[in-house]
């Protein structure tokens, strides 16, 4: 049986010196620097996966952390089918600032996003400053799902990339069904703009055209 | 060669004069500075208008300017003899007065941790920021008189000292910990040099903030570190001892008034987004440029959807200082700081830069070109693109 294409944007958001470039290099590169600029502006890699028979290509935007940017803060997530929220967990206040980015963008993006908070730095766990219990409740009333990582030492980076691919999976295609539950009723919901279903074979040729990646 | 020869000679006989003829320095500038002797040091002082073109007032000028910014250390930073607990009575921590010197001091902090966060990461690639300088702050030099002197190094240490204890309080913890913040390794990655030594980077961060309180509106945005890096690179590397030991007080101005030339701090005031001047302004700008001058360009970046703010954003702001390696980007600041108008030959540069990769830019998908665009290739010459950006302003 043949495998589905999917083509899914994730924004990584947070305050500024969490990890958020961190995690990024850490996935696509495997790379960790200790020494690295602050991001001035997102910044844009593409990753290509397979989970199963499936093929997932993420295109993830690594976004400045400093407040003064926050402006352009949705030309960055508008779209976006997953987030992660990234706290470090040494720093009280970058916890706090998690609270703020998940209620802009459940009223910007309503459901349709992931989301995903993200404890980073967990190689300092003997520094922790936010206690796990509090950021793993609060993640869950907010219909998060909240996950420990250290781009560091390469811990729960592969991991949480792969698992919020498949609940990017899961969700559209629910959403799929729904919609064409809808269709039949005549109810049919707003087009999707982000997601597009390839046939395997299609996407494979593309490559082949282009010779990109 | 020959004619480098010549315009260095050119421009030793012209700074040697007692009115010194800017105009045709900018011209020979416009090609880039010679940097025999310290040359472009003491030329980018003339060019960001630190030092006149008259000579004969150099001496008094720089007397002034170093003693003015002696003052504002002494003031702002060092502040002898103050005493934390001394003025208790009258004004205090909870004070909630907007005047009260506690509530500026808070606000303060948050600027300075900040600051210090940015420019630990200044220039990672390049050792020169971890190293100590040959002139650190004379009062921090003595030791022993540490204690009755502040320093932004207590002030930080001791902010993120305040943020470990208040935060705890606020979740209920009790277990106060004592141990400081950072972890071992930590402290070995990002250490202090002992007591009565500064690093570079604590020189920046110490102009920095001193921008920031004299620039209220302002105040410190990020990517001001990667703007006044290679300034205070060159001015620091100067072969003359004195201009050396200045290099900090020099730097300052010279960061002021580039800051000050027409529309360069408005690009970090996202206040000013959407009006005439803003950095989304000179964004439209560029984007204009590149329609007017290559529409197929244009369309597929339209087309694509590509926006101005990922990529174009970091290069207005930061001048292309993250763009190119270090010799190159002080090679196009000669250039920049030589022209009359920054900011347009800024713009210009940047429209050359997207016109260079057209072939590459017209073939690519979105990732393709972002990629391009987000990491310009090291092969480009700052000759062509420069040259490049003067013909399309010619037109």
């Amino acid at each position: 049986m043949s495998g589905k294409s999917y083509q899914f944007k994730i924004v990584l958001l947070g305050e500024g010196c969490v990890g958020k470039t961190s995690l990024m290099l850490r996935y696509v590169q495997d790379k960790f620097n200790d020494e690295h600029l602050s991001t001035i502006q997102a910044a844009f890699i593409k990753k290509k996966i397979r989970i199963g028979s499936n093929s997932v290509e993420l295109a993830i935007w690594d976004t400045a952390g400093q407040e003064k940017y926050h402006a352009l803060g949705p030309i960055y997530y508008r779209g976006s089918n997953g987030a992660f929220l990234v706290y470090d967990i040494t720093d009280i206040d970058s916890f706090e600032r998690i609270r703020k980015w998940v209620t802009e963008l459940k009223t910007s993006l309503g459901d349709d996003c992931i989301l995903c908070i993200v404890g980073n730095k967990s190689d300092l766990e003997k520094n922790r400053n936010v206690p796990i219990k509090e950021a793993e409740e609060y993640a869950k009333s907010v219909g998060a799902k909240h996950y420990s990582t250290s781009a560091k030492l390469n811990q729960g980076v592969n991991e949480l990339f792969l698992d919020i691919s498949k609940r990017m999976i899961e969700k559209f295609e629910s959403s799929e069904n729904l919609e064409s539950i809808n269709h039949q009723s005549g109810n049919s919901s707003n087009k999707r703009n982000t997601i597009q279903v390839v046939d395997d074979s299609v996407v494979q040729q593309e490559d082949k055209k282009s010779g990109c990646c | 060669m020959e004619r480098y020869k010549e315009r260095l000679e050119e421009v030793k006989s012209l700074l040697n004069k007692d009115q010194i003829d800017l105009k045709r320095l900018r011209e020979i500038c416009s090609q880039s500075c010679p940097n025999e002797g310290g040359l472009r040091s003491v030329i980018w002082k003339i060019l960001l208008n630190y030092l006149p073109s008259d000579r004969k007032q150099w001496t008094e000028i720089l007397n002034k300017r170093r003693n003015e910014y002696r003052n504002f250390v002494r003031d702002m930073i060092i502040r002898p003899g103050y005493k934390e607990n001394e003025n208790c009575e009258i004004d205090h921590p909870l004070n909630s007065n907007p005047e009260s010197e506690w509530s500026s001091f808070f606000k303060d902090n948050e600027v300075l941790v900040q600051i210090d966060k940015d420019v630990r990461r200044l220039c990672p690639d390049l050792f020169f920021f971890q190293k100590p300088t040959e002139f650190p702050c004379e009062e921090i030099k003595n030791v022993q008189d540490a204690e009755i002197y502040q320093s932004l190094r207590k002030r930080v240490a001791k902010t993120q000292l305040k943020a470990d204890e208040v935060s705890k309080h606020r979740l209920g913890f009790t277990n106060y910990k004592s141990n400081s913040k950072k972890t071992k390794e930590e402290q070995d990655e990002y250490a202090y040099l002992p007591d009565g030594q500064e690093a570079h980077w604590e020189i920046i961060e110490r102009i920095l903030f001193i921008y920031a309180k004299l620039n209220r509106g302002c105040s410190y945005v990020q990517g001001m570190n990667e703007v006044l890096g290679p300034i205070y690179y060159i001015f620091a590397n100067d072969p003359d001892i004195e201009w050396r030991r200045n290099a900090e007080a020099d730097c300052f101005f010279c960061f002021n008034n580039l800051m000050g030339l027409e529309g360069i701090r408005e690009n970090f005031e996202l206040v000013l987004d959407n009006t005439q001047i803003g950095i989304a302004a000179n964004m439209k700008r560029l984007y204009d440029l590149v329609r007017s001058n290559d529409p197929s360009v244009f369309n597929i970046l339209q087309k694509q959807n590509l926006k101005p703010e990922f990529f174009a954003f970091r290069w207005i702001t930061l001048l292309l200082s993250q763009e190119f390696k270090l010799p190159e980007v002080i090679s196009l600041w000669d250039v920049l700081f030589a022209d009359k108008e920054t900011l347009d030959l800024l713009i210009h540069v940047c429209c050359a830069m997207i016109l260079i990769q057209r072939e590459h830019l017209l073939k690519g998908d979105f990732s393709a070109n972002i990629k391009i665009l987000q990491n310009y290739p090291n092969s480009v010459e700052i000759k062509e693109i420069v040259e490049k950006a003067r013909n399309i302003r010619r037109k």
